[in-house]
């Protein structure tokens, strides 16, 4: 460890992501193509920060979080978590995915335990601790159910829980709403700040939805696209616990999501102009 | 939601095994009163081919035949099983496998095994070695083609899913998401093989060399012992049935998450 002591003012950074870059290249008749995703990058979240990313179609949030999580390699920058660089998928690290991506063949308790299993944790200790996560969600009773057997809710909150059982600190979740119906929508979120105040995680949230993105946050991140990079980054600034009151009547709440709104109005215009 | 089928009366609430065993008295019946009226030769009446099929146990020919017969198909059946899931997997998994395989393959799959009779002989000879390779060949395609299909198309999303959560390697990969979301089409594959491996065991042992359930059917045929030909065809669709319901259970163990 360094012998530096750090200075008392600055906050400790959990994740720092310095001028990513991130080319797709790809063949179609015999013809080369590439088009760059993001171009010079750059974004930190504090320890315990909720973070979320918004931006138009084809900023590269998604590609982000990809990069972020190891799925994907950057081809240039770095991604750092407590100073040190990222190399591939990590325990430091778990994602929460877009459709769920829970195994079909599996129960319930089995999709919470695989990463568990992966690691050779002892199968009695998996179960201990995947049965603690899921009546945290809230799914006790669906333990041997296969994911097929439960609705859009139910299988991101067993998602979730296995998130949350890898105790990871850093929870990235792509649109982990975006499949799901609008009222359970509101009931996620709000169970999602719960376990977010108790867990204490770093979050980046990946998501396309202004009012999400202000109602969770503590900063929103927008992006900009062609190539992706950031263009502001805004203070929510809204009391917590925010389930505690009706966010969205707060004028702050409004002008916040108005911020967002003038910054992506342009790029969403000229996606309906395009026909995109 | 109403149901659009032609049946009106109580028929359509009939448990599954009364109509199977509707028809079967229909049509068995139909055969004995046939029998009776006709020709020995063409078409025994039922009664006389059971009692057939018991002078065949009593003499101890068609427990001996069937043994035979069971030993060829389960060993071309297990070489094409344990073949074909290997080609499969890396058929599946590699591109360049792919694309240099594919043609020949599907070349093969069309192949009737019944035309590559003559040139197994000359191969393989007479031996357990030449009837094995029928067998082998008959199932092998439809295994290895559905294996691939599987690995082919196993969804990237959870490859992510399982790589995120720490899988590493190619055989972690395999073994913890590809294989088991192939599971479908491989039990598939293992159905369609074992068919067709029924009907490869039956090829050789009448063309390549007399010998087991095979042997029974030729030399019956060739004395007009009409009864005891159709008894010694008997167990063939007995056996079909058998596998085909011992792989439905096996299935229904892998994928209840399919079915339900």
């Amino acid at each position: 460890m360094s012998t530096e002591t750090p200075a008392p003012t600055a906050t400790r950074m959990k994740l720092e992501v310095r001028d990513l870059r991130k080319v797709f290249r790809w063949k179609s008749r015999g013809v080369d193509h590439e088009v760059e995703a993001i171009n010079g990058l750059s974004v930190s979240a504090r320890e315990n920060e909720f973070l979320a990313v918004i931006g138009p179609s084809g900023c590269g949030k998604t590609t982000l979080l990809r990069i972020l999580g190891s799925l994907e390699q950057a081809d240039g920058g770095e991604v750092l978590i407590d100073g040190k660089q990222v190399e591939g998928p990590g325990q430091d690290r778990a994602i929460v995915f877009q459709h769920f991506g829970l195994f079909p063949w599996k129960t319930v308790i089995e999709n919470v335990k695989f990463p568990l299993t992966v690691r050779k944790v002892p199968d009695s200790e998996a179960t201990a601790r995947a049965e603690h996560f899921l009546a945290m969600v809230g799914l006790s009773r669906v333990h041997d159910s296969h994911p097929h057997q439960l609705s859009g809710g139910m299988q991101q909150r067993v998602g979730l829980a296995r998130a949350l059982a890898t105790d990871a600190d850093v929870l990235l979740m792509d649109e982990p709403f975006g499949a799901i119906d609008a009222q359970t929508r509101e009931l996620m979120q709000e169970q999602l700040l719960q376990l977010w105040t108790n867990q204490k995680k770093t979050v980046v949230f990946v998501t396309h939805d202004l009012d999400e993105a202000v109602l969770l946050a503590d900063r929103v991140v927008v992006l900009s696209r062609g190539p992706g990079r950031v263009r502001d980054i805004l203070d929510v600034d809204l009391p917590r616990p925010r389930w505690e009151y009706d966010v969205r009547a707060e004028d702050r709440f409004a002008h916040v999501r108005h911020q967002i709104w003038q910054m992506l109005r342009s790029d969403v215009e000229a996606d309906a102009q395009s026909g995109v | 939601m109403p149901d659009t089928t032609a049946d009106t009366t109580g028929l359509q609430r009939a448990p599954m095994w009364l109509l199977h065993l509707g028809f079967a008295v229909l049509v068995l019946g139909s055969w004995e009163l046939y029998g009776r009226t006709g020709n020995d030769l063409i078409l025994p009446p039922l009664s006389d081919v059971l009692a057939g099929v018991g002078r065949l146990i009593s003499t101890g020919e068609l427990q001996t035949a069937l043994a035979g017969s069971l030993r060829l198909l389960f060993i071309g059946f297990g070489l094409a099983l344990v073949t074909g899931f290997v080609f499969g997997v890396v058929a599946g998994r590699y591109r360049t496998a792919d694309r240099t395989l594919r043609p020949f393959l599907d070349a093969l799959y069309a192949t009737p095994v019944i035309a590559l009779v003559p040139l197994v002989l000359v191969w393989f000879g007479f031996g357990l070695s030449g009837r094995v390779t029928i067998v082998f060949l008959a199932s092998f395609f439809p295994i290895l083609i559905n294996v691939y299909a599987g690995v082919r198309d196993a969804p990237q999303h959870l490859i992510d899913v399982a790589r995120a959560f720490g899988v590493t390697g190619e055989l972690g990969l395999l073994r913890r998401v590809i294989v088991p979301a192939a599971v479908p089409f491989i039990m598939a594959g293992v159905r369609l093989g074992i068919g067709r491996g029924v009907v490869g065991m039956a090829v050789a042992e009448v063309y390549l060399r007399l010998g087991g359930i095979g042997a029974l059917i030729v030399e019956y045929g060739n004395v007009f012992r009409t009864d005891l030909l159709l008894a010694a065809i008997l167990p063939l669709p007995l056996i079909g049935i058998g596998l085909t319901k011992l792989f439905a259970v096996i299935e229904r163990h892998f994928q209840e998450w399919k079915t339900v």
